[in-house]
């Protein structure tokens, strides 16, 4: 008989929780004790041990990170060597593969058992293997998870990535008039107070349309183009720090990052953001700016292939001409993974940004 | 003894052995194919070839080992061909039936009867063309007399005076149906009258009463006289091939009898007789041949076998240099139709090229029935844009020899339907000549017609076929679906030194469009992505390209992207765009107007499947054109052909899987 999963009621009042995403997976050797998925209530996140050991089967309809989970909710199987999950595993209805998808599910290293494929779909095609992989990848816990612990390990992860890193200062003089100027305007048509991560999420998105080689993931020992340009932004959500990510924000107006970045910031806070929402994306945009500080550089958000950090917009001494005057100025870093992304194209991507921050008003358009 | 008779004398004797020499290494197992030999009638080809330069054209027969011989190939060069090696004339790619030397102007002999005759007729229109003196010769059998071939060969070189000799080997037998039997009128020479021609008749074992005439006729050719007709009678003995019976079909009899009057006995006879030669000066020329003989033949045994990866070299010439294309852009603001298009391109090419002409019917003073050829016959004259008669394989034969000798025909067929009357000319000829020739000739001959369905053009008016020629080796298959693309294809199509196919779609000829002024040329096998879209790739040429844009159009309304790729020639076919799509879009649908088995469609499908089956999110899908002759009545016709409806319909299918 397999073993049940089942979300475990945490406290005396939990109805239900966040399912913050598998620490195993489909298929792994489990023994009792281990941790076998993480939820999250009330801001904490926990991860669950297994009570069972066993082979861990997690049927296509599991719960997938972000999703709700109720107490008591079966969520796998752990089965016996040679044993199958039987009827109630709800195997994925058989329909055939498509070639295109069986080759990009060994790309990306996807379990085509996992992938279930549109309603009424006469086959598995590679939109639904790129589904199921993104779905995956969100399950890393840093989107959603908060613990001090799923931090620490996920640090660890990502700092592994060989990093290089490249700096310079842009003048913030035009972008902070532009930004003044857009305030009343984004107000009234958005309702939204535009910011400065808006303007530099613009910038970070047309750079990457300036230099596509950035605009990608390192995925499975290759650099794997990025289908859009869709830029993460590392923000508070509550005590939480998420990424959520922005998608198509290189053709998406100032005032329209705006109102979705508060969308997607209040679904973080209210605790209804899904995988969906922590995925897709190539390069993420951290501004530490408003806690006061200067400069500083930024640890990958893996599989992506960058992170930009900013600094904070003050007045600092500038050179022009043969004069050095005071000028406000932003400090920006890029993080790079040097698998993915070159000394050279991560050199033009850094340029690229500081040209639109210096001349911001095509970001306002 | 003369250089003359020592000529006539050697070449015979040497023909002999070498044909003695070939059949025991047929038996013994050395010639691998096929050998007709020509022994018991080597006076004719001796006694015509004294008359030739090595500049003359000799365009041969089946039995053409003694025509390659008296031309002046070495003998080693023919042994080792039957051999199969790398020293042969056509370096082991030809055998007995496929001898070329175009150096000494042996430019084939040939597996197929009849070709001879209008190759012979269009190397005759090439050198006056070119303004030389040469000449050239059509050796043919009795058995080509009753075919199409001859008509129309005699018929055009009289029309037009082209300096050309046909010589009739009647030697009695076709295969080995007799010609008495065969013939209504076994009089070949009383044929010439037909085509007010003059014709003879001579003894074809006499060698010098074959000289005699020959001399006659090449003169008459060389001065401008026209054409002649020589019909010499003879006779084979021994089997149509090496290693047949021969007494099923006549008496061991009339075999002897005919052995009894050896052309060669007999000019040794007259020689002796008349004192012009000792018997042992003849002896010392037969020692001195069979020495030859057997030298090459120890040569031949001995030399090497060609390299089996070069099987396939020579099938097309060199390619010609890669060009940039100037681009839709660059004709921004002059816009005019796909036939006007190549019009310009045809006008600038002859005005550079003086060894273009066109052939073909109304194409003269009239310009064409598209007028693709409008205004020309005024500037560049009757030579240059001959209206010829109905007689397609005529006049595309014809061609092929002109081509062969350095012009560079353009056939205009108003209907690709009526190519397919020319059908053996084009795919067993023009098609293969440079290959048969291991690269030696060149075959810029462009062919061009208008295909598709229409307007009730009805079934001998609507053809596509494309499919079928890009099936052949050694022809280059265009069809445009734009102006701009029309002009740079047809500019490229006259540079080029290989046969090409220029198809185009009727429904489209008046559609204008962009086309810069300058010309340019487009390389083949380099496929047009016509509109970038992301969900399916939709395939096809000509007038399917434009439906396909149409549907896509329509698509696009419905929130459907889908990617129409032209890829503008058949042969050579641009997989490399087709699977680049489908790698962006994993669908596929392969749109051809033509009949569906074993076409266009299928081809591209067949490279997406074997060669991006792993980009492949749905099974490919054909649209075809109904497996049915083209009806007249509107409404069937409509319900053959491929709509931009269809497509859409298709497409949309598609998209859901």
């Amino acid at each position: 008989m397999p073993f049940e999963i089942t979300v475990p009621r945490l406290g005396w009042s939990m109805e239900e929780a966040l399912f913050a995403g598998w620490l195993r997976s489909n298929g792994e050797r489990v023994e009792a004790g281990q941790s076998l998925f993480a939820v999250e209530s009330d801001k904490v996140t926990m991860e669950v041990e297994a009570l069972d050991s066993g082979v861990l089967r997690i049927p296509h309809d599991a719960p997938r990170a972000g999703d709700v989970v109720k107490a008591g909710q079966r969520i796998g199987f752990l089965l016996a060597e040679g044993e199958s999950a039987g009827e109630d595993a709800a195997p994925a209805p058989r329909v055939p593969v498509s070639p295109r998808a069986r080759a990009a599910a060994k790309r990306l290293g996807v379990d085509l058992s996992e992938v279930v494929p549109r309603p009424g779909a006469r086959r598995v095609v590679e939109a639904d293997v790129r589904r199921a992989f993104e779905a995956r990848a969100a399950i890393q816990p840093a989107a959603v998870v908060s613990s001090r612990a799923g931090i620490a390990a996920r640090m660890e992860e990502s700092f592994r990535a060989p990093h290089f890193y490249v700096h310079a200062d842009a003048d913030a003089s035009l972008l902070a008039r532009v930004r003044e100027e857009l305030i009343p305007i984004v107000q009234e048509r958005h309702g939204v107070r535009v910011t400065y991560n808006d303007l530099l999420v613009k910038a970070v998105a047309l750079a990457l349309r300036a230099v596509p080689s950035v605009n990608c993931c390192w995925r499975e020992g290759a650099a794997v183009p990025a289908e859009g340009i869709h830029v993460g932004l590392a923000v508070q959500a509550g005590e939480r720090l998420v990424a959520p990510v922005i998608r198509d924000a290189d053709r998406l107006a100032v005032g329209e990052i705006a109102a979705e970045r508060v969308r997607l910031v209040d679904r973080c806070v209210s605790g209804a953001a899904a995988a969906a929402d922590f995925s897709g994306g190539s390069v993420t945009l951290s501004n530490l700016g408003p806690f006061g500080v200067d400069r500083f550089q930024a640890i990958l958000n893996p599989p992506q292939s960058a992170i930009v950090a900013a600094g904070r917009i003050a007045k600092r001494p500038w050179v022009d001409g043969d004069a050095v005057v005071a000028r406000l100025t932003i400090p920006i870093s890029v993080s790079v993974d040097h698998r993915a992304v070159d000394g050279v194209a991560a050199a033009k991507f850094l340029s690229s940004i500081v040209s639109l921050i210096q001349s911001a008003l095509r970001l306002a358009v | 003894m003369t250089p003359e008779s020592r000529f006539l004398y050697r070449t015979m004797r040497l023909i002999r052995v070498c044909e003695e020499q070939l059949a025991r290494c047929h038996a013994r197992g050395l010639v691998h194919g096929a050998c007709h030999t020509y022994v018991g009638q080597e006076a004719i080809a001796a006694g015509v070839c004294l008359h030739l330069r090595p500049d003359d054209a000799v365009f041969s027969t089946h039995r053409g080992h003694g025509h390659a011989l008296a031309k002046g190939l070495p003998a080693l060069e023919l042994i080792a061909e039957l051999f199969g090696r790398e020293a042969g004339c056509s370096r082991g790619r030809g055998g007995s039936m496929h001898l070329f030397a175009p150096e000494i102007g042996l430019m084939g002999t040939s597996g197929i009867v009849g070709p001879s005759i209008l190759q012979a007729a269009g190397a005759a229109y090439s050198f006056r063309l070119l303004r030389t003196d040469r000449v050239a010769v059509a050796f043919f059998g009795d058995g080509a007399v009753n075919n199409g071939a001859f008509h129309e060969g005699l018929n055009l070189a009289a029309i037009w005076k082209l300096p050309v000799l046909f010589v009739c080997e009647n030697n009695q037998f076709a295969t080995e149906v007799p010609f008495a039997y065969a013939a209504a009128n076994p009089d070949v020479a009383s044929r010439a009258a037909s085509c007010g021609v003059p014709g003879a008749q001579v003894d074809g074992n006499d060698v010098l009463a074959v000289a005699r005439a020959a001399g006659e006729a090449v003169a008459r050719a060389r001065s401008g006289g026209g054409p002649t007709l020589l019909e010499c009678r003879t006779y084979r003995t021994r089997p149509h091939a090496e290693g047949m019976g021969d007494y099923t079909y006549r008496t061991r009899e009339e075999v002897e009898s005919w052995r009894a009057r050896c052309p060669i006995r007999r000019f040794h006879a007259t020689l002796t007789g008349q004192g012009e030669a000792g018997a042992e000066e003849l002896e010392a020329l037969d020692r001195d041949v069979q020495a030859e003989v057997a030298a090459a033949s120890e040569a031949a045994e001995q030399a090497p076998w060609p390299s089996a990866n070069e099987a396939a070299a020579h099938v097309y010439s060199a390619p010609a240099a890669a060009v940039r294309e100037p681009g839709y852009g660059a004709g921004a603001g002059r816009e005019i139709s796909l036939v006007a298009a190549t019009l310009e391109a045809l006008d600038h090419e002859m005005a550079a090229n003086p060894a273009i002409f066109v052939l073909g019917e109304g194409i003269g003073r009239r310009g064409g029935n598209f007028g693709t050829t409008a205004g020309l016959f005024a500037r560049y004259g009757e030579e240059r844009l001959r209206d010829t008669p109905i007689a397609e394989r005529g006049f595309t034969g014809l061609a092929c020899g002109a081509a062969m000798t350095g012009a560079r025909p353009v056939i205009d067929f108003m209907f690709i339907d009526f190519l397919n009357d020319a059908f053996g000319e084009i795919i067993n000829q023009i098609a293969k000549m440079q290959y048969m020739s291991s690269g030696r000739l060149r075959m810029p001959v462009l062919l061009r017609g208008c295909i598709g369905v229409g307007h009730s053009a009805a079934t001998h008016h609507s053809g596509n076929y494309y499919s079928i020629y890009g099936h052949i080796p050694g022809l280059r298959v265009v069809v445009p679906s734009t102006p701009y693309d029309a002009k740079g294809l047809f500019t490229r199509a006259l540079r080029c030194d290989d046969p090409v196919l220029f198809l185009e779609p009727r429904e489209l000829m008046s559609v204008k469009g962009p086309v810069p002024a300058e010309p340019y040329e487009i390389e083949f096998g380099r496929a047009r992505v016509a509109r970038e879209g992301r969900d399916l790739t939709v395939v096809g040429v000509g007038m399917m390209a434009k439906r396909s844009l149409e549907a896509a159009e329509t698509l696009a309304a419905e929130g459907i992207s889908v990617e129409v790729v032209d890829p503008r020639t058949v042969s050579p076919l641009d997989a490399e765009t087709i699977l680049a799509s489908v790698k962006k879009t994993g669908r596929l649908l392969a749109v051809d107007e033509a009949f569906g088995p074993f076409g266009f469609a299928g081809e591209v499908a067949a490279i997406v499947s074997e060669r991006g089956f792993d980009d492949l999110d749905a099974p490919i899908r054909r649209l075809t054109g109904a497996f049915a002759p083209t009806p007249y009545s509107p409404p069937l016709e409509a319900a053959v052909t491929v709509s931009a409806e269809a497509i859409a319909a298709a497409a949309r299918a598609l998209a859901r899987e």
